[in-house]
């Protein structure tokens, strides 16, 4: 019941990865990134724990070392035969080599042993010195009076100068559940050989330590300590070593030669021989599981990291989008004292509607006369060119000016937060930046922002929905207003109409009907710059809604695309795969 | 040291020291500077002795074989791995060098030699590693030593191979045995395929030649190269040679050096074409909308022009209408010269008066000229941010916007203020020389003078004759008079006023000749890019050199 569970597991953290790499597909480089250094514990599972659960596995034991250490000559003298080939120069041996009984032969042909690699019949031994064939070519040579559940290994050398043969070097770590770690002298302490061993040991494999070509002088004396001093740097305790002294060839025919067991009489081949498969299987598989649980739980672990800061970065960038969206400072360009009262009066009745008409009139010619006169005096005195209401083109191009500017400004702003990222992310980002075409994302967030209207009439309409609502809602208000508004409308006629009745008609009641309007109006804006803005607040949310409008353009047209992949990714690592992957662990943990 | 070194060790210092915005630059001038440090090093010891590294995996023989060549046990051997820790250093008596902490054994008989034995490059031991590469770092020939059981040896090729180039390289087959070598073609050719290159081969059994050498026999043939390896160290490397070979390791460093600089430099050169590019547009376009916010505000009112050509003619106008003009002129005048002296004359930016007050010789203030407004300054921002982005995108730091922004001020305003101080007075002078010329004058005094005189006539004629002219008559000629002046000094005014506004063009098409091409307006990111240009050529007069 366990084992189905833990297989369950297995069979889903696999289906969760293969996902998540489909998924990353179309970041290749990402791709890299997320899975490196995760080559050793995604073998294991694809190539060890997921071949296991279908039974029936045979014990695959490995000769394994460093370059030129005689790897072959061991795996030759273990099979009693010269299959491998042997050369006095280093790293002879390039590709693998499989020796197994015919059941074991075929199975091993059908690529159901080892599946990490490519089966070929051996048909020359030569072929395994030559680098005709791929890296990973297994050659498989058939030797009847091997046991049905063992298969020999000999490999290339694992610390070798060829970048090739270290992908090799690893599947043979992962194949192997048995490896015989040839050594010499020169190279048990070599830092490459030692890790290779401390990682075998480590994920589950038995290591087997072979001094070759030892001293024999009193009882292989340095060789024990030498083997001693392997054994503590690769972790390994309660092993039994074995030697092959450095004059052994200089018997006829050394392939029969036993190799020796240190400390005991008992050889190498009889070792293996004796070993319990099924017990040693499911040790190596257990042992195996717990690695890959640690590995697995790092690389969780570590996309988990990765996705958070790729989270931390697009926040980032949200909230320089909304820090240059808010520098963002739009002004209407009409007065903006004048609205209420405008307003006021286009909810006049019909014939005080024409009283004011008339009086705005009057004080529009009066306030044009003096405008001039003004005009005239101040250039003529200061030379200069008064100030005057920007026309609507000229309002509309100092917006566009303003928006174009905060756009760039996000752009390089974007541009700098992401080009200190990791590598393969900030080109995510920057690669996106470098396809936006500065003219044409401006004029796109500018015509968002601004759609094209009129920025003061944008504004007024604003204002009149404002003024609308707040006239609807306010009917005391309203009409003291409105009571207000009578009396500085009627004031004048009223006040001139009993003074043309005693001064018969003649200057007062004119004058008042002229000089009526203009105190009317005077009155009303005073009123209404003392009070309108604080009533109305007519500017503030006016620029927030302003504000809104060219965040979600920038968001649309600048942030959004730089942050596409970034935000893809992001959902990718966080997504149903990574879900999967987790609760299988979790699964596989409490299983094992 | 020739000149030449000279100068490459000098430039590259230089460009060692670059701390500038352009940060793409950045990371090669970083590793440059180690480099440097090397290559001067190499190039003040040129003449000091040679220093020989051993080095190769653990087991080899290295130690063995220094002993066997200094004839004596200095370094301990040992079977067990790894056995040597410290770089032992054997040199010749009276030579003084900075070697650290290393074992160091005085004796060599071999006087323009040092020769150090490294630890292993290849054990567990992380430290062993360091130090080899310490002791590359510091030597000139590398003796690689490996044997049978070990050569092929991809720990200590990897520490080598930056080395490619930069070291001369010698192959030593130690524990050698038998008359023929089985490994020295497949050695030596991986070796060649890696790029190294192998200047020797010598096949030692070291252990043999130190028994010997302790045992004080003479050599025999069991030796195999050791004699030969013994001889080519004492007297093939002479002076002559030591120096080649130390000359051709500095060469190899600085082609390397300059190499890296040069890939850096070539892949960055497209973007800051194409920056000096984008630069040169957008200054342009700014320019353009500069000068039309120039001419709105400058060009566009003519009171300024009338202003700035009455005052000229002011100070020409002669004879009896342009005196009347002259009087006229100053009346008009009045407000805008008296309002520089008035209390509320701060109203506005004040550049209309100072325009005018440039275009006129008498200068009636003295504050600078200040056109650029908030509308400018938006202008300039945004196509800063323009550039901005460029740069980032281009591996710049952000330019100092503020800095920039006072430039571009300064920049404008001394442009603008030299067109109207330059070619647009002396339009309007020109033309108020002309209208104040002795023949306009006399044109326009013609007239008045005639009647004036055909006045003076009709009164002597009559005098002569004894008839009284009536009081009428008089003032009747006042009238016609002051009638003929009026249409005069209006007429002159009114050609004022259309001089004036002819200048205003004339001067426009100055002032956009002056603005046309390239302004500089950038001075910031232009002096930034030049620095970033003149990085480039440097690094390729290095080549050249």
């Amino acid at each position: 019941m366990q084992g189905a569970t833990l297989g369950e597991a297995l069979i889903g953290i696999e289906g969760a990865l293969g996902e998540l790499r489909t998924a990353l597909t179309e970041f290749p480089e990402v791709k890299t990134t997320v899975f490196t250094d995760s080559d050793a514990w995604t073998e294991l599972l694809t190539y060890k724990l997921v071949p296991h659960l279908g039974g029936g596995g045979c014990l695959v034991v490995a000769v394994t070392g460093g370059t030129n250490t005689g790897k072959s000559t061991v795996f030759n003298m273990l099979l009693g035969h010269n299959t491998s080939p042997v050369r006095t120069t280093a790293a002879a041996t390039c590709r693998s080599c499989l020796v197994a009984n015919q059941r074991r032969y075929e199975e091993a042909l059908a690529g159901k042993l080892v599946p990490e690699f490519t089966p070929v019949a051996l048909e020359r031994a030569e072929s395994i010195v030559l680098r005709e064939s791929s890296p990973d070519t297994l050659y498989v040579a058939l030797q009847d009076d091997l046991p049905d559940d063992l298969v020999l290994l000999d490999t290339p050398d694992i610390d070798s100068i060829d970048k090739d043969n270290w992908t090799v070097a690893q599947h043979i770590r992962t194949a192997g559940d048995v490896l015989v770690a040839v050594l010499t002298g020169e190279k048990y302490k070599d830092e490459r050989v030692v890790a290779f061993f401390r990682e075998a040991h480590a994920s589950g494999r038995v290591v087997l330590p072979l001094m070759n070509k030892a001293n024999p002088a009193n009882d292989f004396e340095i060789a024990r300590a030498q083997l001693r001093e392997f054994q503590k740097d690769v972790g390994l305790t309660d092993t039994v070593s074995f030697v092959v002294a450095h004059d052994f060839n200089l018997v006829e025919d050394f392939t029969s030669q036993p190799i020796q067991q240190l400390d005991d009489t008992g050889t190498l081949h009889s070792y293996i021989e004796s070993l319990d498969v099924p017990a040693i299987k499911e040790r190596v598989f257990h042992d195996t599981v717990s690695h890959f649980n640690t590995a697995a739980q790092r690389f969780l672990n570590n996309v988990e990291t990765q996705s958070q800061q790729y989270q931390d970065v697009l926040a980032t960038f949200e909230a320089l989008t909304r820090t240059f969206a808010m520098q963002y400072d739009p002004a209407p360009g009409a007065d903006i004292g004048g609205l209420f009262h405008t307003f006021v009066q286009s909810k006049r009745g019909p014939l005080d509607k024409a009283m004011g008409t008339a009086s705005r009139t009057v004080v529009k010619g009066v306030s044009f006369l003096g405008k001039s006169v003004g005009n005239l005096i101040f250039k003529q005195s200061t030379l200069e060119t008064p100030e005057e209401e920007p026309s609507d083109a000229l309002l509309h191009a100092a917006h566009a000016k303003q928006l174009e500017r905060y756009t760039l400004e996000l752009s390089t702003a974007l541009y700098e937060k992401a080009l200190p990222l990791e590598p393969p992310f900030n080109d995510l980002v920057t690669a996106r930046l470098n396809q936006l075409d500065p003219p044409q994302t401006v004029a796109t967030v500018t015509d968002a922002t601004l759609q094209a209207k009129n920025i003061s009439d944008e504004f007024r309409a604003h204002a009149d929905r404002m003024l609308e609502s707040w006239w609807q809602d306010n009917t005391g208000k309203r009409r003291i207003i409105e009571g207000l508004d009578k009396i500085l409308l009627l004031m004048p006629a009223a006040i001139a109409a009993p003074l043309s009745f005693y001064t018969a008609g003649v200057g007062t009641p004119e004058a008042i009907m002229v000089a009526g309007p203009i105190v009317e109006q005077f009155i009303a804006r005073v009123v209404e710059y003392q009070f309108g803005d604080q009533m109305f607040n007519f500017l503030a949310p006016w620029r927030k809604e302003q504000q809104a409008c060219f965040h979600s353009a920038l968001m649309n047209h600048v942030t959004g695309p730089a942050m596409t992949e970034l935000k893809q990714l992001v959902a990718t690592l966080d997504g149903d795969a990574m879900t999967q992957l987790r609760r299988c662990m979790d699964q596989c943990q409490t299983a094992s | 040291m020739p000149d030449r070194i000279v100068k490459q060790l000098n430039t590259l210092e230089k460009l060692a020291a670059y701390t500038g915005p352009w940060q793409a630059f950045h990371h090669a001038s970083k590793n440059l500077a180690p480099r440097l440090e090397e290559l001067q090093h190499r190039a003040d010891t040129e003449d000091d002795v040679l220093v020989i590294a051993l080095v190769g995996g653990s087991g080899v023989g290295k130690s063995t074989l220094l002993n066997a060549l200094a004839g004596d046990t200095l370094a301990r051997t040992s079977e067990y791995r790894p056995c040597t820790e410290k770089p032992t250093v054997y040199h010749p008596p009276g030579v003084t060098l900075d070697f650290m902490d290393w074992d160091t054994v005085s004796g060599s008989a071999l006087e323009h030699l040092v020769i150090v034995d490294t630890p292993d490059s290849d054990t567990i031991a992380k430290t062993h590693r360091e130090r080899v590469v310490e002791v590359l770092g510091k030597c000139d020939l590398i003796l690689l030593c490996g044997s049978a059981e070990k050569y092929l040896d991809e720990a200590t090729w990897s520490i080598l191979r930056p080395l490619q180039g930069e070291r001369s390289m010698i192959c030593i087959e130690t524990k050698s045995q038998g008359e023929s070598s089985p490994i020295e073609a497949h050695w030596v050719g991986r070796l060649e395929e890696e790029n190294f290159t192998v200047s020797a081969f010598f096949r030692v059994n070291a252990l043999r030649s130190l028994d010997r050498k302790l045992a004080a026999r003479a050599s025999t043939p069991e030796e195999l190269d050791f004699p030969k390896l013994e001889c080519f160290l004492r007297d093939e490397l002479s002076a002559e040679r030591i120096r080649r070979i130390k000359c051709s390791n500095f060469s190899g460093l600085m082609n390397k050096t300059v190499q890296a600089l040069e890939t850096c430099v070539t892949e960055s050169e497209p973007r800051l074409a194409a920056l000096a590019e984008q630069l040169d547009t957008v200054d342009k376009a700014l320019t353009r909308e500069i000068l039309t916010v120039i001419e709105r505000r400058l060009f566009t009112e003519s009171h300024l022009w009338t202003y700035a050509l009455g005052r000229e003619m002011g100070l020409r106008a002669k004879g009896f209408v342009g005196m009347l003009y002259r009087i006229l002129e100053s009346i008009r005048t009045l407000p805008a010269r008296l309002s520089g002296w008035l209390p509320w004359r701060r109203s506005g930016s004040g550049a209309g008066r100072q325009a005018a007050a440039l275009l006129t010789h008498n200068e009636l203030f003295q504050d600078d000229l200040e056109l650029a407004n908030d509308e400018m300054a938006l202008l300039y921002q945004t196509r800063q941010s323009e550039i901005g982005l460029a740069f980032a995108q281009a591996g710049f730091d952000r330019p100092d916007s503020a800095a920039g922004l006072d430039a571009f001020r300064q920049c404008i305003n001394e442009r603008v203020t030299a067109v109207l101080r330059g070619p647009a007075r002396d339009v309007v002078v020109l033309r108020a020389r002309r209208l104040t010329s002795w023949p306009m004058t006399l044109l326009s005094d013609a007239l008045p003078l005639a009647f004036l005189g055909y006045a003076s006539y009709d009164v002597v004629q009559d005098w002569f004759q004894g008839i009284a002219l009536p009081v009428g008559y008089v003032s009747h000629t006042c009238l016609v008079l002051a009638l003929l002046l009026g249409v005069e000094l209006a007429v002159l005014m009114g050609i004022a006023r259309i001089t004036a506004w002819s200048a205003r063009g004339a001067a426009l098409r100055k002032l956009k000749t002056a603005l046309s091409g390239t302004l500089h307006l950038f001075k910031y990111e232009q002096d930034i890019l030049q620095a970033s240009l003149e990085i480039r050529d440097s690094v390729k007069s290095l080549k050249t050199l």
